[in-house]
């Protein structure tokens, strides 16, 4: 008699689990993070704001992705294998890529009213928690990717001691170094999982007929 | 005393030659993993079952022989790859199968009481 109790949540958990053990999403948010820093660094050469952004991030971003998709094609599924989850993680995946759109309009509007200085976004710190932490928080949730729920809780702190430290460090300088240290710390441990990663799955040569 | 022989067999499950066959503890492995995911290479089966390339080549061969998984062999970027999923009547097996085995401990918790 087998006395392996069969808990096949628990097994799909497992499976679907294993696929975040590699690192590359913490790398991929860790350079997310450090792009907001980096973000506000063309001001200390006169440029405005919007400027610096409209530059630097979608370069930053643009970098974040291609580590996301080339890390995944050739680092983890050589190594982890392919796999095709069920139809209710795929619905998850559907609902993600709608809220993360929500989000993303919603983000980019407040940005823009805070830009143009309709609204003052700098002393909203319960706002920024509502349009970015909670939104993280819920997508750890969706993605079921327990680390992500630490990464949001550093964004949290990250905001409040930007707002905390501006009139110290002023602007740009608290964002730069608080996001900075932030994005630093989460590409350093996405880097350690990343090392321990390839140790634990070395590239078989097993070729199965 | 006959009486009683005939009442354990109208309370215990019977297992069938095809649970007997999903029973075996690398087979299980191989079915419970498939049936939670929808489709996966060998690799992923691999490393998420610990069993060796030889032990899940054969039983992976054995589980294709009875129809319960659909193999299929590609090339993906000039490398081989070979996927596996769990078939209609694979997926009926191990149904049956969790459904006995459900039945026969809620048995056993039954007698524990008693």
């Amino acid at each position: 008699m087998n006395n392996e109790k069969l808990s096949l949540k628990e097994l799909e958990k497992k499976a679907y689990r294993s696929t975040f053990q590699d690192g590359i999403w913490d790398i991929y948010l860790g350079i997310i993070i450090l792009g907001l820093a980096l973000s506000t660094i063309g001001t200390l050469f006169g440029l405005p704001s919007i400027i610096s952004m409209l530059i630097i991030l979608p370069l930053v971003y643009s970098i974040g992705i291609a580590i996301l998709i080339l890390g995944k094609k050739k680092i983890t599924v050589p190594r982890i294998g392919y796999v095709k989850f069920g139809s209710k993680r795929q619905r998850r995946k559907k609902e993600l890529v709608i809220f993360l759109s929500i989000i993303l309009i919603i983000n980019l509007i407040i940005f823009l009213l805070s830009n143009f200085e309709i609204i003052d976004i700098k002393g909203l710190f319960l706002l920024n928690i509502i349009i970015i932490v909670m939104p993280l928080g819920i997508v750890a949730y969706l993605l079921d990717f327990k680390r992500l729920y630490i990464i949001a809780f550093l964004i949290g702190i990250g905001i409040y001691f930007t707002i905390e430290l501006q009139d110290i460090l002023g602007f740009p300088l608290s964002p730069i170094l608080i996001f900075g240290c932030i994005g630093i710390i989460i590409v350093s441990w996405g880097l350690y999982y990343l090392i321990n990663f390839l140790k634990k799955y070395p590239i078989s040569n097993q070729n199965l007929e | 005393m006959a009486e009683n022989k005939d009442s354990d067999e109208i309370l215990l499950p019977k297992f069938s030659e095809a649970d007997k066959f999903i029973h075996q503890s690398a087979r299980l492995k191989l079915i419970s993993l498939l049936y939670v995911i929808e489709e996966a290479d060998y690799v992923f089966l691999k490393n998420q079952t610990g069993l060796t390339w030889g032990n899940l080549s054969s039983h992976m061969d054995k589980l294709e022989e009875k129809g319960y998984i659909y193999v299929k062999k590609e090339f993906k970027e000039k490398k081989p790859q070979t996927t596996a999923k769990l078939t209609k009547k694979g997926r009926k097996a191990f149904e049956d199968y969790r459904q006995k085995i459900k039945k026969m401990e809620k048995m056993l918790k039954m007698a524990d009481s008693n």
